[in-house]
């Protein structure tokens, strides 16, 4: 048998096995008519249809911010789960930011130098420089890790010095900053949660990198929270 | 007869045939060639460091070479910085293989965090009776260590590397080489500065001593075989004086400016009282700091 006619033999029996798949084929199905009441209660009662078009923007903002606290508690659970690492979002890490760096403020009578914008500016600056810098060297040391999941990672992970940042504020309303017992009290509550950050980002960070290299990856981790819980601290008034 | 007897043979070879997926595996390779499989990251260094291909400047692959390094490399460079050995030279035996930019950038990085941290502990120490002293984190002096380190850890090696280049050194080093050596010389000032917290002027002047005559030993040492066949003497013992006057001169310098006290009240020195608080608190911060 030539080769051509066996090629031949095997195209026909190709293509009836694509014609008894259409056969098969289920073809019957509900058009979605935008305007249609019906349509569209049932696409609102439905959270995981991806047809998100026709949501109300509450529902889209409610399941927005229930990710976002789905990986807040994530981070308190450190466990090696690669949901956060999966669906990455940037909004977490945006309101974390911006409550620090609002929290970490100067006021402005302060005649420190620069006026309370400038600290603001001077906290959100290192927290994304930081964050990014942290994370060019993981992906230059070979981590296989996507840049912007890094960034999500590093920045969720803020959550414990956001909430050291609140405690210590709570703490210095209470009293003056020069009392001993009230310092010692900030310096326990942000070592913890520096302690807390950093142990959550190496967890989700230190899988995607080489087995000898994870120090390396981890050492700059360790000092990024390291400068961001300096800053909480040396924030007296 | 012999030919007519081959042809139909060799057609009936001739065909593509199904390999099972189990037996086509990645260790196939080595059957064949019986080399060791290149992805084995136990030899990747010893094989592969003679004959890296070199990616293009502007790709991603081109600046990880760069950082290229293991921790136990790591780790042994930052030892070796500031641990004087006579018998070998810090760059031929640290260094040499791949010189990394990991290090040089992240313990400039550290020392600009203990620098600016430490120094304002000191000033918080040292002024901490003083009700008035608002005391804040000072980012006009991060600034300005950062501008210090990263301008010392690659203007001084630029002109090092510059000046044995332009002279036709026999050494051949390389300018990543020179500027590793540099990054790394930086180490010992990194635990240094994180004691001179300890308000004692004679304990920090000490530390300096011993910090500087260590790594500048180290530091001169590596460059010594570069000068030593200089056609010039006074040449290549001015470069080693200069090598080694700017290390100690940026030591003095960070010490002069970080960790001199202001005096922010008009005319009163610190009082007794003042000190044994300063030495209570001392004890109790470097466990923060550390």
């Amino acid at each position: 048998m030539s080769t051509s006619a066996r090629n031949a033999d095997t195209a026909d029996f190709h293509y009836e096995q694509l014609d008894q798949s259409i056969g098969e084929l289920d073809l019957e199905g509900d058009i979605m008519v935008p305007g249609a009441a019906s349509s569209v209660a049932a696409a609102a009662d439905d959270l995981s249809d991806p047809d998100t078009l026709d949501e109300p923007v509450l529902a889209t903002v409610v399941r927005d911010l229930r990710a976002v606290g789905v990986k807040f508690r994530h981070v308190f659970y450190p466990r090696r789960n690669p949901a956060l690492l999966r669906d990455w979002d940037l909004w977490g890490p945006l309101l974390l930011c911006i409550t620090l760096a609002a929290l970490l403020r100067r006021d402005g009578s302060d005649d420190g130098g620069g006026g309370g914008d400038a600290h603001f500016a001077e906290v959100f600056v290192v927290i994304w420089l930081g964050a990014v810098v942290v994370t060019l060297n993981s992906k230059l040391i070979g981590g296989a890790i996507s840049f912007l999941q890094s960034v999500c990672v590093l920045g969720y992970c803020l959550l414990p010095l956001t909430i050291a940042a609140v405690v210590c504020q709570l703490v210095l309303l209470l009293g003056s900053s020069e009392s001993v017992g009230l310092f010692a009290t900030r310096v326990i509550v942000v070592a913890a949660a520096f302690a807390w950050s950093t142990f959550a980002s190496t967890a989700f960070v230190a899988d995607s990198q080489p087995p000898r290299r994870k120090v390396l990856a981890c050492y700059p981790i360790f000092l990024f929270y390291f400068v961001v819980g300096w800053l909480i601290l040396s924030h007296a008034r | 007869m012999a030919l007519s007897g081959y042809v139909p043979a060799a057609d009936d070879q001739l065909e593509f045939q199904d390999f099972p997926e189990d037996e086509v595996g990645p260790a196939a390779p080595n059957s064949f060639t019986g080399l060791p499989d290149p992805h084995d990251a136990e030899e990747k260094d010893d094989l592969l460091t003679g004959d890296r291909t070199q990616a293009s400047f502007w790709t991603f692959e081109y600046y990880q070479a760069f950082f290229d390094v293991d921790t136990h490399q790591v780790m042994s460079r930052l030892l070796g910085s500031f641990i004087p050995r006579l018998h070998s030279n810090y760059l031929q035996t640290y260094i040499r293989p791949n010189p990394d930019l990991y290090g040089p950038f992240w313990v400039c990085a550290t020392l600009i965090c203990t620098i600016a941290i430490s120094g304002d502990l000191a000033a918080f120490m040292q002024t901490s009776g003083k009700m008035d002293f608002a005391w804040q984190a000072d980012f006009k002096k991060v600034s300005i260590a950062a501008t210090a380190i990263f301008c010392y850890a690659w203007l001084v090696p630029l002109i090092l590397w510059a000046l044995l280049w332009f002279r036709g050194s026999s050494s051949s080093y390389t300018f990543l080489e020179i500027a590793c050596v540099y990054g790394y010389s930086l180490t010992v000032y990194v635990p240094i500065s994180i004691l001179w917290v300890i308000p004692f002027v004679w304990l920090r002047w000490l530390l300096l001593v011993i910090g500087t005559s260590t790594s500048g030993f180290v530091l001169l040492w590596a460059f010594w075989p570069a000068v030593r066949d200089e056609g010039k003497k006074i040449i290549g013992i001015g470069c080693m004086l200069l090598v080694g006057l700017m290390h100690v001169g940026l030591a003095i310098g960070f010490l002069l400016y970080f960790f001199q006290v202001p005096e922010y009240t008009t005319g009163s020195t610190i009082t007794p009282a003042a000190n044994t608080t300063m030495s209570t608190t001392t004890t109790k911060m470097p466990s923060n700091v550390t």
